[in-house]
């Protein structure tokens, strides 16, 4: 099922095209990964979609039907620039955003209450945000972005400014939210972390969608011929046509060959050669990252240019 | 969710943040004692200066004139035993002045001359002249050899004893007005309004350079449309002012009251009542809301909008001139106002609405007629509108935008965004 869908977003600013024609697809109940390096677009579509400026040309459905402003109450977001309000006690004004984004203000505290205990900080409430270390604040503007449950998430650079235990603590919170049925769009430059959560990616670069799809799908596309062979030989013997050595090495058992398959070699082929001379004890095709992917097709689009 | 319920809780918030602080209760009591304690000081160093007298030193060769120079509380005069030349030689700091006359001032009018080390005062030298006219004048009189001239020309004097009277063709009644009264009170409440103006539109700049700059305005335009939060923020703050005023106007009451206990008898606190008595408090400080609210709204909106297009405090600068000569304008002419509330520059800035609530509240007191009233107040909500709609404008735009300051001409591109 599409949750929601750009169709051939244009937005122009004096001067230069923020978007160029984006269509994106993001499935819902997904993780849904927005990519691209600084100044892409990415946060230009974001605001179209939480309907904060308007597209120029081009619409965005939201489950099946144009977006309309009542949507933008079953949207939650988290902008990559954090901002509340420094001089306001930190449970007075998430009552406060809360009421804004539609909920009665007992709703609102009864709900903020738990979500307090949860990130262990309710004995914050009364506190001033200033006197609050920045993970804290983190925190708060995180619960704020989800506290009306709203059926789409977006998160803009959520892990910026987490230390590895609260990242660890956001990741998780944010795997259970998909769990629960909601869509999510998280954009990010950190790859690892769209390794480790994300089912689906578009890559936004020159305000233009340069690739997209399930990041396994393309992380297999990407993939350079590239395998790792252990052997108890010193050399590895088979047909030279057929491969060529990147690195050789050895660690405290084995010989450790990096090698670069020929293209019309399949793997089995490739494989079930070299078994025929040499003594494999492991054999292992390199998956690209999706950091080499990214720069990969950043510096691909670059060079057409 | 109903869109009036959204500006509610920005109200909300904006009006409690606020007066919940303590610097607001503490200004709100503080500033009439400031006011007042202000005023005190200066009447009271006017008192300090007139009661140390200057003395004036007088050489009179004729010895007719001395006696009739009678000091006053300013000046003190005092005959000088030696001749002038000699004094000159051994006069001190304690002379402020020596007088010199040398010869008949009626037959020679030029023979007086008065010295100093600094230049002199005119009110010396009025002195001295008044004192010394009069005297002359009488002797002049008695030369003519007319009996009883001078109770003649006495008599001849007619003491008038003009009062003015305000009617009111609508329930003819009369009432006595103190115009000194009048124009203090118009005063007071253009200086209220101006004052007001600023310091809430002043507040009106931070608020939306706060949201800002913490970007906080983008969390919360993704649950409420920016004109939402705008206006939210201006009726937040605009009953700030309000509750403000409303304090003052209790604590005046309060002193009122509290003056007639005490007071009651006394002769200046009958006079000062009986003057107040002829202006209508209530109906002035409804028309001070009403020019309050039009012209807090024009004006803070004009902050607003600056406050969405800088990035930093410094930047401000360059907006705010225009706008604060505006109201200088405003406040100069109300002041010129309260000496000719009916001229064309009262008339006409009187209607103008960027001018009209400042100069309009000088010319209340004085009675103004009542097309030009409602003309002015038309006018005042009409331009509000207008503002308001424009600067709604600039500022979803400016809110959003970060980086360097746009010029004028990107501004106007804002526009028809």
């Amino acid at each position: 099922m599409i949750f929601l869908e750009t169709k051939d977003v244009v937005k122009q600013y004096s001067g230069h095209l923020a978007l160029d024609k984006v269509s994106v697809q993001i499935p819902g109940q997904k993780i849904f990964g927005l990519l691209g390096p600084n100044g892409a677009g990415k946060t230009t579509l974001i605001r179209i979609i939480t309907r904060i400026t308007a597209p120029d040309y081009g619409e965005v459905l939201f489950k099946n039907r144009p977006l309309a402003y009542e949507d933008i109450f079953n949207i939650g977001y988290l902008p990559e620039e954090r901002g509340l309000y420094k001089k306001m006690k930190v449970g007075e004004q998430a009552v406060y955003l809360a009421r804004l984004k539609g909920l009665p203000a007992s709703v609102a505290k009864e709900r903020l209450k738990k979500w307090f205990e949860k990130f262990d900080i309710l004995s914050w409430w009364d506190k001033k945000l200033e006197e609050l270390s920045k993970g804290m604040q983190q925190k708060v503007q995180f619960i704020i972005t989800v506290i009306h449950e709203p059926e789409l998430l977006i998160f803009d650079e959520p892990f910026s400014g987490f230390d590895p235990i609260n990242a660890e603590l956001l990741k998780n919170e944010i795997l259970q939210l998909k769990e629960r049925g909601k869509t999510i769009i998280f954009s990010t430059h950190n790859m690892a972390s769209v390794e480790e959560i994300c089912d689906e990616i578009a890559l936004i670069d020159k305000s233009k969608v340069v690739l997209n799809g399930n990041v396994n799908q393309i992380r297999n596309d990407h993939k350079q011929h590239i395998f790792k062979i252990h052997t108890e030989n010193e050399n590895l013997i088979a047909d030279e046509a057929l491969y060529e050595i990147l690195e050789q090495g050895k660690d405290s058992r084995n010989y450790v060959f990096r090698v670069k398959k020929c293209e019309h070699v399949s793997n089995s082929e490739f494989l079930s050669k070299l078994l025929k001379n040499n003594e494999i004890t492991s054999f292992e095709e390199e998956v690209p990252s999706m950091n080499d992917v990214f720069i990969q097709t950043v510096n691909q689009t670059q060079a057409n240019k | 969710m109903a869109l009036n319920s959204k500006i509610g809780i920005v109200i909300q918030r904006e009006y409690l943040t606020r007066v919940k602080k303590k610097s607001f209760i503490f200004m709100t009591i503080l500033m009439p004692i400031l006011f007042i304690g202000l005023s005190m000081i200066t009447f009271f160093l006017a008192t300090i200066n007139e009661g140390k007298a200057k003395v004036i030193v007088v050489a009179d060769e004729t010895g007719e004139y001395f006696p009739v120079l009678k000091s006053t509380g300013q000046y003190q005069f005092i005959e000088s035993k030696t001749g002038f030349q000699e004094f000159r030689k051994n006069s001190d700091e304690s002379v402020y002045a020596t007088l010199v006359i040398t010869g008949d001032l009626l037959k020679n009018p030029d023979a007086i001359t008065l010295y100093s080390a600094k230049t002199v005062v005119s009110s010396a030298e009025e002195t001295i002249t008044s004192e010394l006219n009069n005297y002359l004048s009488d002797k002049k009189l008695e030369s003519y050899n007319i009996p009883n001239l001078k109770q003649i020309i006495e008599d001849s004097k007619i003491q008038l004893n003009l009062k003015s009277v305000k009617w009111d063709d609508e329930t003819g009644s009369e009432t006595q007005t103190s115009s000194t009264m009048v124009s203090v009170i118009g005063m007071v409440f253009t200086f209220l309004i101006y004052m007001f103006i600023m310091i809430y539109g002043g507040i009106v700049m931070q608020g939306v350079m706060e949201e800002k700059n913490n970007r906080i305005v983008e969390v919360i335009v993704s649950s409420v449309k920016p004109f939402d939060l705008m206006m939210g923020k201006l009726v937040g703050i605009g009953l700030v002012g309000l509750t403000q005023f409303g304090i003052w106007i209790l604590l005046l009451l309060g002193v009122q009251t509290g003056a007639f206990v005490f007071l009651g008898n006394s002769e200046v606190f009958q006079t000062i009542n009986a003057s107040l008595g002829a202006i209508n408090i209530v109906e002035l400080s409804l028309y001070f809301i009403l020019f309050f609210i039009g012209g807090y709204l024009i004006y803070s909106s004009l902050f607003a909008a600056i406050g969405a297009i800088i990035n930093s405090p410094e930047d401000s600068q360059q907006y705010m001139t225009p706008i604060t000569i505006l109201i200088l304008f405003a406040f100069y002419t109300g002041f010129y106002s309260a000496q000719n509330p009916d001229g064309p520059l009262a008339f006409w800035t009187s209607l103008f609405p960027f001018t009209s609530p400042i100069v309009m509240m000088v010319r209340i007191p004085y009675g103004v007629q009542w097309w030009e009233l409602s003309l002015s107040i038309i006018l005042l909500f009409g331009s509000v509108f207008f503002v308001v709609k424009t600067v709604a404008k600039i500022y979803r735009v400016g809110i959003l935008m970060y980086g360097k300051k746009p010029t004028y001409k990107e501004l106007t591109k804002w526009l028809k965004y």
